[in-house]
């Protein structure tokens, strides 16, 4: 019956301005909740705030109705939009991090992930290009059995082919008994997938509800809306 | 949390592996420049058995710059290795771990003892096998006392304080670059924190030597009380006591404590 | 213009029906998983789920639990939905062709031109 998440008026100043005002979520477990937005909107501040890299500065965030720390870090998957695994890496060093101190990691899986995007465990992650990191990052992220993804931009920068293996690989993650926040600017390639979404701008919700229902009320596609939101 | 310690241990190697090799080679060559002026005196019947200090004042001032230079290379080490966690990319996979700020922190820790031991214990070693080599009469009953002194009580109570004051140089460093993350923008803080150390340093040394006066016996020389000692001073002279080895112990663990909290609670990704 | 935005897990079941219709999928037939429809269509599983379970309440899919999804072997209900789609699809050509202005005589004239077998 918890939540999975529970943001209640949370507010987060960065050098000066308010990144997220006054800001309230809420989502349902097993739901896809796309979050969309132009740069600067308070996505990436959002996602942290859950993922507990940030503190809220007022307002509360809740993670099926506690507090992020150690506990909820357990249950969240976290990908960010940035090469997040140390430089003198091999893929090997990272299977092995993640398998010693995430008890839901799935090495089976993530190498099964590895095996069907090419990537080999030998390779360092200095080694590989951008579209094969983000498939390597996400391996490792979707290898967990969390409770909660949170996937930052997971397409954005990669080439086509590699765009349709991390789709599907999210497609297939998706799963009734864990839910999942994804961010991207490729509405187009991403809206299919959400069953929630959120408009956001400048630190504020502009409009949010169900991906079908949005799309029959106003009688275009997720993306369509986008640019009618923004421009 | 063991774990982590193996992970951290075996993060650190590479650099803690190349020091001690570059200490070992160093005191070889020390030991070596020594040898043939120790031999020549010690078998000459003519010289007395003290060594001239002037011969080898060179080689015992560049073991003491390296010794210096070993310790500074080893907490730079280990304060860059944080900075790096702190603000590198890499952070984002550091703070997604289920781990508490206390934790990480232990296991940094310990295994900075640990290695410290290990260099250490190298130097000890490679220097006992080589005057056990070449000039064992000469050194041999010195390595007895040596020995004896480290396996007895005192000896014991030592090394314990050794450990106590790596774990505060430690905690000094972690707490200057934490504070520094915490305060300051990402891009000076991650610089700054050598500046917050000395800041720091300063400040806990006037602490400490204000607190430790108050366990001190006090210093008695030709009858006469010497009540103002400088810090400098206060340290050279053996007038300290236990409690003020529980005292420096105490600051250790105040700035863990604090160090795990920032480490939790303030530190902003 | 107002475009008539149809939810995902409509236009799903709409082309699972002329998937039927073109004999892509014949009575009987085992339907694909719903991760590879998923895959296929690039839309979230659930979204599926959903379509399979509007399939099943027009009795054109069955589920058997644990086994999978088969197309009905109804025969009848095929030619209905033939019908169906056969009519919309004539409906929205004929409304094209009247705003192009075709009359009956040359619209049959044309058709007869193109060989249709």
């Amino acid at each position: 019956m918890n939540k999975i998440i529970d943001l209640q008026g949370v507010s987060k100043r960065y050098r000066g301005k308010y990144a997220l005002k006054d800001f309230s979520l809420e989502l349902d477990p097993g739901r896809v909740l796309g979050l969309l937005g132009p740069n600067g909107s308070g996505k990436t501040t959002l996602l942290k705030l859950l993922a507990g890299y940030l503190q809220p500065d007022q307002g509360k965030v809740l993670i099926q109705g506690k507090k992020p720390g150690v506990e909820t870090k357990k249950i969240i998957s976290y990908l960010p939009d940035v090469s997040f695994l140390p430089k003198n890496f091999s893929i090997k060093d990272a299977l092995d991090l993640y398998q010693d101190f995430f008890q839901d990691f799935d090495l089976v899986k993530a190498r099964r992930m590895l095996e069907f995007m090419e990537l080999s465990e030998k390779s360092y992650s200095s080694d590989l290009s951008k579209g094969m990191l983000e498939k390597l990052h996400l391996a490792l992220i979707l290898s967990r059995e969390a409770e909660l993804y949170i996937l930052d931009e997971p397409i954005a920068g990669v080439d086509p082919l590699a765009r349709e293996q991390i789709l599907a690989a999210i497609i297939e993650n998706v799963k009734e008994d864990s839910s999942m926040v994804i961010t991207s600017h490729l509405v187009r390639d991403m809206e299919q997938i959400f069953e929630d979404v959120v408009y956001m701008d400048q630190g504020s919700i502009l409009l949010q509800g169900n991906a079908d229902e949005l799309r029959e009320s106003r009688g275009m596609s997720l993306d369509e809306l986008y640019r009618e939101i923004y421009s | 949390m063991f774990k982590l310690l193996k992970y951290e241990m075996k993060s650190t190697s590479k650099f803690m592996l190349s020091l001690a090799v570059a200490v070992l080679f160093a005191s070889v060559m020390f030991n070596w420049t020594i040898k043939n002026s120790i031999l020549q005196v010690y078998n000459s019947p003519e010289s007395s058995p003290i060594i001239s200090t002037n011969l080898h004042f060179l080689p015992i001032g560049f073991a003491v710059i390296i010794a210096f230079g070993a310790s500074i290379s080893f907490f730079f080490y280990l304060a860059g290795r944080l900075n790096r966690e702190l603000y590198d990319d890499e952070r984002y996979l550091t703070f997604s771990l289920p781990l508490t700020g206390y934790q990480i922190l232990g296991a940094k820790s310990i295994s900075a003892v640990l290695w410290g031991a290990f260099q250490l214990l190298s130097v000890a070693l490679s220097t006992f096998v080589f005057h056990r080599i070449f000039m064992w009469d000469f050194f041999a009953s010195g390595w007895k006392e040596f020995m004896g002194f480290w396996m007895g009580s005192e000896g014991i109570y030592s090394l314990a304080y050794l450990t106590v004051t790596i774990l505060l140089s430690l905690m000094l460093v972690y707490f200057s670059i934490l504070l520094s993350k915490v305060l300051f923008r990402p891009e000076r803080g991650r610089w700054i924190w050598f500046l917050v150390l000395m800041v720091v340093l300063f400040i806990n040394n006037q602490f400490l030597v204000t607190l430790s006066k108050l366990f001190v016996k006090p210093l008695v020389v030709d009858g006469m009380i010497w009540e103002g000692i400088g810090p400098h001073l206060f340290y050279a002279m053996n007038q300290r006591t236990f409690l003020h080895h529980l005292l420096v112990l105490s600051f250790a663990l105040i700035y863990f404590v604090v160090n795990g909290y920032l480490l939790d609670k303030k530190v902003e990704l | 213009m107002d475009k008539d935005y149809k939810p995902v897990y409509l236009q799903i079941v709409e082309e699972m029906k002329r998937q039927m219709v073109t004999g892509k999928l014949s009575l009987g037939d085992k339907l694909p998983s719903i991760r590879d429809v998923a895959l296929e269509f690039k839309v979230n599983p659930n979204t599926v789920q959903r379509s399979f379970r509007e399939l099943e309440t027009q009795e054109l899919i069955e589920t058997k639990r644990g086994i999978g999804s088969y197309v009905t072997q109804d025969q009848n209900l095929f030619t209905k939905m033939r019908e169906e789609l056969l009519q919309r699809k004539l409906r929205s050509f004929l409304e094209d062709m009247k705003e192009l202005r075709v009359d009956k005589k040359e619209l049959l004239q044309r058709i007869e031109e193109e060989h249709y077998e």
